[in-house]
């Protein structure tokens, strides 16, 4: 009886010992997908990899690689100084994810810390990034080298309220023409304050309310800096630039908007408590915002009252005027990026699944979801793709579109140059003391660093 | 007559209004976490919509259960109990009895560290906690906590250690100096070590300290905030804990679903509640007097 005990004993080592070895054929690389995502617009930018995890062990197993990807998603909607730090902190304790997504302006300064890889060597073995819309690359390059690959674009339009321009007196053919007008350069910045201005005097909305821009600091007040003539970035050097004359353009633009037409505000409200139901609820003429907001107001805020078809109504969307006659529009994306870690030990099952979530099916999802603007090439022919309205409605923005400068220092010159048109928006400047402040603290903050014109 | 009515209904008035106030903010929670709207405290419609982070993941699939974060922020409370009472009774109790060099510059020292605001050593205590990342069966890959190291429920419990202990010594102290000597002068007679002193003697007699000490910590533990997101890595991380979770319904670019904070924050409320429920009458005796003044 022992004899057979031991027997079966030895047997059970035998089995389990071989089933180990067969085990051991295969090895299993854990990629970590970190995401920030707003829940449930967002969550495809994560969710995406669980299908593409599938595709590629399939290929793995039939190309005879023993390696097995499981991937673990991080994804929240965590605020972005947080996020990243997290991700400078982690990266010291190399507890980082192996795919990063952020937007695209924090190359410069992941890059130069060596906390990312280029990526233009080993894309060569994955040609599915062929089909990303050309121009999108400028936006992940950083010293002539990819250094992320686009996962969203937007654009940051002119909304307008056309409820309330028919109750200015406007005709349903008057704003339809709207966005053409301002498309041809027919319809200034300088116009649409007018507009504001006679909306707030005939009491249609409250003071303050006839043009909003963002509450805080964010890439929407480039676009308009961009409108003046302003430049960013200065292509031979790298270096980044303030333009004083654009500039003092820019800082007039919102010193006449609050104070001469006294139709501007919204600056320094909450998000989620004033912002967002101001623009929502009809409370405001003018706002520029972003294509994504398009579905967080159908999703979070106009459900009841009939989501999109209420808003296709109700809002007009077109592209920021120009400053001036004839001038031209604009708009501003700023694309989100999947980048990978340096320390990332299988960087090329990261990139691999990068290319499996960055086709017509994973990103029209995500793009359907959460209304950003594909990134890909003829996407607009993909049949689920051309079904959504606002994106087919949008996607000629991209062709004015424009883009933050990928540079290490953009950070400082964001907050510099917010800061003195919040001053100027609250009357504390007058536009020359916003250029005189300005050019002061990005000399003293950058010195060399930045090239004042 | 009249006036011996009036006394009592008087202090009744004066401690019902300040009540009412707290226990109106806490009827309207529970009202909201069940109402898809409320006016005031009128429910415009009762749902348990709100309560389904109970059973699935608000965020998607690929986020932690409500109960991985729980047992997470739990593991981490205890532990951080533990090791502060453990601590602060023993070191509490040597300079509350013992004299040696340097006893009373060590309590001015603890006051110092307490007067430190924690986001001052954020950044030394990361590199701390990267260095004890590096040490063998601690740093990494413990059971249940993960370690002690970065990223890890037993790291942000070491920090919280570290930043409730200058409290606890000085309340143990305290309580120590209260304890009469003659009972452990009849001891140490008796034969007593002093190991044994402190555990069978004194111990028993401060029972109410203990628990006080070991409800803030449990408490400071279980609602901390800003240590867990520095030194964890995503709210939505293997180390997320309740008040991270919380926060992911409460975004600053997007409109915040009260009602489901409400829901959350209730339930995050329900072991505190617990928690003291099963200390109350140890923590009570604080107040009655405990042993005061000795035997």
């Amino acid at each position: 009886m022992k004899r057979l005990f031991l027997l079966m004993l030895i047997a059970c080592f035998v089995v389990s010992g071989g089933l180990i070895a067969l085990g051991q054929d295969t090895e299993t690389v854990t990629i970590t997908v970190r995401c920030r995502a707003k829940p449930p617009m967002e969550d495809w930018r994560g969710n995406n990899f669980i299908g593409a995890a599938k595709g590629l062990n399939t290929d793995l197993e039939a190309a005879g690689d023993p390696r097995r990807v499981e991937v673990v998603i991080i994804q929240d909607n965590i605020d972005w100084g947080d996020y990243v730090t997290e991700f400078v902190l982690s990266y010291v304790a190399n507890e980082e994810p192996d795919i990063w997504l952020t937007g695209h302006e924090y190359i410069g300064v992941q890059a130069e810390a060596g906390r990312i890889i280029a990526l233009d060597a080993l894309m060569k073995e994955f040609p599915g990034f062929n089909s990303v819309i050309d121009s999108l690359w400028n936006s992940t390059s950083y010293k002539g080298e990819i250094w992320g690959v686009p996962q969203d674009a937007e654009a940051r339009p002119l909304y307008f309220n056309k409820a309330l321009l028919g109750e200015l007196g406007w005709t349903a053919n008057e704003i339809a023409a709207l966005p053409d007008k301002i498309e041809k350069g027919e319809f200034t910045l300088y116009d649409m304050l007018t507009v504001a201005k006679e909306a707030v005097d005939k009491g249609v909305v409250a003071d303050g309310n006839g043009f909003w821009m963002r509450p805080s600091n964010g890439p929407d007040f480039t676009a308009l800096y961009y409108a003046f003539g302003g430049e960013t970035i200065d292509v031979a050097t790298g270096k980044l630039v303030f333009n004083e004359v654009a500039g003092l353009d820019y800082y007039q633009f919102f010193y006449d908007a609050a104070q001469t037409y006294g139709s501007m505000g919204g600056l320094g409200l909450g998000w989620g408590d004033a912002w967002h139901p101001g623009v929502s609820g009809s409370k405001v003429l003018f706002w520029v915002g972003g294509t994504w907001q398009w579905a967080e107001w159908a999703e979070l805020f106009l459900k009841d009252l009939g989501g999109e078809a209420y808003m296709w109504e109700t809002f007009g969307i077109a592209l920021i005027p120009a400053a001036e006659q004839g001038g031209e529009a604009n708009s501003l994306t700023h694309p989100m990026a999947y980048l990978i870690s340096s320390q990332c030990e299988d960087p090329d099952l990261a990139l691999a699944l990068i290319e499996y979530v960055t086709d017509y099916g994973s990103n029209t999802r995500h793009a359907i979801a959460s209304t950003h603007l594909g990134i890909l090439k003829e996407q607009t022919e993909y049949k689920f793709y051309k079904d959504s309205r606002l994106l087919s409605e949008t996607l000629y923005m991209l062709d004015y579109t424009t883009f933050l400068p990928n540079n290490p220092y953009w950070g400082p010159y964001s907050t510099i140059t917010y800061e003195a048109l919040a001053a100027v928006v609250g009357g504390d400047f007058t536009p020359q003391e916003a250029v005189e402040f300005v050019v002061d603290g990005l000399q003293r903050e950058l010195g060399d660093d930045v090239i004042i014109r | 007559m009249l006036r011996s009515k009036l006394k009592p209904a008087l202090a009744y008035l004066v401690l019902i209004v300040p009540s009412s106030l707290i226990i109106l903010g806490f009827l309207w929670l529970l009202i909201t976490s069940f109402s898809t709207r409320v006016e005031g405290l009128q429910s415009l419609g009762w749902t348990l919509n709100n309560w389904r982070f109970l059973w699935e993941s608000p965020f998607g699939p690929q986020y932690p259960s409500i109960w991985t974060v729980t047992l997470n922020t739990l593991v981490m409370s205890l532990i951080m109990t533990l090791i502060v009472v453990v601590v602060s009774s023993l070191t509490g109790y040597a300079l509350s009895r013992m004299k040696f060099p340097g006893r009373k510059g060590f309590l001015s020292l603890t006051l110092i560290l307490h007067a430190f605001p924690s986001v001052t050593l954020l950044i030394p205590i990361y590199f701390v906690l990267l260095w004890i990342a590096k040490i063998p069966l601690i740093g990494r890959d413990v059971p249940l906590l993960g370690g002690f190291g970065y990223n890890t429920i037993g790291g942000v419990a070491l920090v919280m250690v570290a930043f409730q202990l200058p409290f606890g010594i000085w309340i143990m102290k305290g309580f120590f100096d209260n304890i009469s000597w003659d009972m452990e002068r009849s001891a140490l007679i008796d034969g007593a070590s002093r190991f044994k002193v402190w555990w069978q003697i004194i111990m028993p007699n401060i029972k109410p300290g203990i628990a006080a000490l070991s409800i803030f910590s449990f408490l400071t533990a279980w609602n901390a905030y800003l240590i867990p997101l520095t030194f964890t890595a995503g709210r939505a991380g293997k180390s997320a804990v309740l008040s991270l979770y919380l926060q992911n319904f409460i975004s600053e670019s997007v409109m915040t679903e009260w009602n489901a904070v409400a829901a959350v924050g209730l339930f995050q409320l329900v072991p505190v509640v617990l928690f003291f429920l099963f200390t109350q009458e140890a923590l009570l005796n604080i107040y009655s007097g405990g042993k005061k003044g000795g035997v």
